[in-house]
């Protein structure tokens, strides 16, 4: 009876291989990352097939280089055939849609699946910008499927720029019906206005087999990659834009509540109490794709000056509370002007309602509010 | 697996017990059935085989390991000759029938979606390893007909009609990655230890049918022995389940014996 089973079983695994079609041509029609020449930061907005792209003020814009990295096989073309385009070098100067005093400009490309069958449209802006230095989490870049912040400083220097959270990671899980079921959200009742509230979320049974139970609410200034938010869900999260003064405070205004059982990746209750977590790191960052993720944003050797909270100083109110963290130097290094003036250092600021968050131990009920920021520099 | 042998050895038991106690009255029962052309018998057997899409739709790349389980079925059933020389005949039978399939695919673009406990959804095209578990026990009831080629051998063929007891379809998804919500969607890997599971027991069809065909040699003057191929000719899933994009037939290989009163 064996013997026939195993006969048996190798005939119809023969037969079944042996049926296996050709392969068809590949249907996937996506941009999945944009890479290229003084570009700063991208953020991919997939849903609404919207990129952006933060580019160095002395990037030459005629000549925009950009290295996508498309679904396999598909093929990319920009809507408007400009005889001043070289592939993968862009000319983006003619088609501004400069909007206030912020320089903006925008190209329309489509993607098209190596089955030649799907088409997707997609836009991509190309800005410059400069890092505000304050932040009063009063404006939404998008409201669904999840809210988007961003924070404008003085438009006249260009200051302006889009919040990230893991917000789009959470949705993954689909445990969210609403924007306001997100980790992040921007809430009523800030110390002035609206202000941002991040909030530890359970992510379901999703979550648990991959050994992410819990998703803190996340707020920072850099960019998300969707593509690796289960496989490395810490290098996901990158941080840092472009800075050229030298911060010497942190400031703001936080609420914290921790959330009643912490509980561990394998979702199993630990001992202990949740904090939350608030810095801001300045780094070397020869490259402007060079970033610091959830693994080394508080322990890289680039790392320069660090302003965080310090656990003890972390109250439970139901009232603002201010923070005012300075900006400590690290791994023995100081701010070289020359190469401050060239861009070489990013600055980060991170937000999390559970400080291991990264790590998915935390507390779920953890929240975190915070208000009006400001990056104090030296005069 | 242990439940199946079980019974499997109380139902022989007792019915050996039952021959040995009534051997007078069951003779005259049996020597009155064979005069009124009818023959009895039970049979015990193994399904080898597995629910497969027909042919194998293109998503399919290869099959990276399959194992058929121990999937026991039993029978009871009853034969009518309609012809003198007993030649012909028609057989109703009564089966328990267990499917089973173990295997890990690989595919591309395969259309599929998971749902978490509330409720929510995440649905795309999965490109990379698909392993799946299906479990199916279903109360069948074939009418075959029979034709004897000679006293020893005899072949049987005809539909049967199934309803699922119990059923289980479930698997994971690994090293790979999801395009979501659609082919123009964002793409998330999957590799090392992040898999997902996924589960549709809850989306198989209650009903079964297809055709059989094969045959039975006769060992000894009660001992049978038989060969069986069952041929689902509808899908295993309802109607409206759509997260697998093309039907998928139950193809299985009964091998077996049986008792011939």
């Amino acid at each position: 009876m064996k013997l026939s089973k195993v006969l048996t079983g190798t005939l119809i695994g023969l037969c079944i291989s042996g049926c296996i079609q050709n392969e068809a041509p590949n249907v996937e029609a996506a941009i999945d990352s944009c890479k290229g020449k003084g570009i700063q930061l991208t953020h991919i907005n997939h849903a609404k097939k919207d990129i952006t792209l933060y580019v160095s003020k002395y990037n030459d814009i005629k000549k925009q280089e950009i290295l996508f990295t498309l679904s396999e096989n598909a093929t990319i073309e920009a809507d408007i055939k400009d005889t001043k385009d070289t592939p993968p070098y862009y000319n983006f100067k003619d088609y501004s849609i400069t909007n206030l005093e912020q320089e903006k400009y925008q190209r329309g490309f489509t993607v098209t699946s190596e089955s030649q069958t799907i088409q997707a449209q997609y836009k991509i802006n190309l800005l410059t910008a400069e890092l505000p230095l304050k932040y009063t989490f009063d404006h939404l870049a998008q409201t669904s499927p999840f809210h988007i912040l961003y924070d404008e400083g003085n438009l006249r220097n260009n200051e302006a720029i889009q919040w990230t959270s893991g917000n789009e990671g959470y949705e993954n899980c689909r445990m969210a019906k609403t924007a306001e079921m997100y980790p992040t959200i921007q809430a009523d009742n800030g110390k002035r206005g609206k202000c941002v509230r991040l909030e530890t979320k359970s992510t379901g049974s999703f979550g648990k087999v991959v050994h992410m139970p819990i998703a803190a609410g996340n707020l920072f200034i850099g960019a998300f990659d969707a593509v690796q938010a289960l496989s490395k869900p810490r290098k996901a999260t990158q941080f840092g834009f472009p800075f050229t003064q030298v911060p010497e405070r942190l400031t703001g205004y936080y609420k914290f509540q921790a959330g009643k059982q912490m509980t561990d990746q394998n979702n199993q209750a630990m001992a202990g109490k949740d904090k939350c977590d608030i810095y801001a790191i300045m780094y070397e960052a020869e490259k402007f794709d060079f970033f610091l993720d959830g693994d080394n944003s508080l322990t890289d050797a680039s790392i320069v000056l660090k302003a965080r909270i310090k656990p003890e100083d972390i109250k439970e109110s139901e009232e603002w509370e201010f923070f005012d963290l300075p900006f400590e130097p690290q791994n023995n290094k100081a701010v070289n002007s020359k190469d401050l003036a060239e861009g070489k250092y990013k600055l980060a600021i991170v937000f999390s309602s559970s400080v291991d968050g990264a790590y998915f131990k935390g507390a779920v009920g953890s929240t975190l509010w915070i208000d009006e920021v400001e990056i104090i520099c030296k005069p | 697996m242990k439940k199946y042998i079980i019974t499997l050895t109380a139902v022989l038991t007792l019915s050996c017990g039952n021959l040995t106690a009534q051997t007078t009255n069951k003779h005259k029962g049996l020597i009155w059935s064979a005069l009124h052309g009818l023959d009895y018998s039970f049979k015990a057997g193994v399904n080898i085989g597995g629910s497969a899409p027909l042919p194998l739709p293109e998503e399919i790349r290869s099959l990276d390991s399959y194992s058929p389980g121990l999937a026991i079925t039993l029978e009871g059933n009853i034969t009518k000759w309609i012809d003198t020389q007993n030649k012909l005949g028609v057989t109703l039978g009564l089966r328990l029938d267990n499917k089973q399939m173990n295997t890990e695919a690989t595919v591309k673009n395969y259309q599929m979606a998971i749902l978490n406990d509330i409720g929510g959804k995440v649905e795309g095209l999965w490109t990379g390893g698909v392993k799946t578990k299906s479990k199916m026990s279903y109360i069948t009831i074939p009418i075959l007909a029979n034709y004897k080629i000679s006293n020893r051998w005899k072949l049987v063929a005809g539909p049967y009609i199934s309803y699922l007891i119990e059923g289980t379809f479930s698997g994971n998804v690994y090293e790979g990655h999801l395009r979501t919500p659609d082919a123009t969607g964002n793409k998330i890997e999957f590799t090392g230890d992040s898999q997902a599971s996924y589960d549709f027991s809850n989306d198989l069809h209650k009903f079964q049918w297809g055709v059989q065909f094969g045959g039975e040699w006769k060992a000894y003057k009660h001992l049978t022995v038989h060969t069986d191929l069952t041929w689902g000719l509808n899908d295993i899933f309802k109607k409206d389940f759509e997260t697998i994009s093309f039907a998928m037939y139950p193809i299985y290989l009964n091998i077996g014996f049986g008792y011939a009163f």
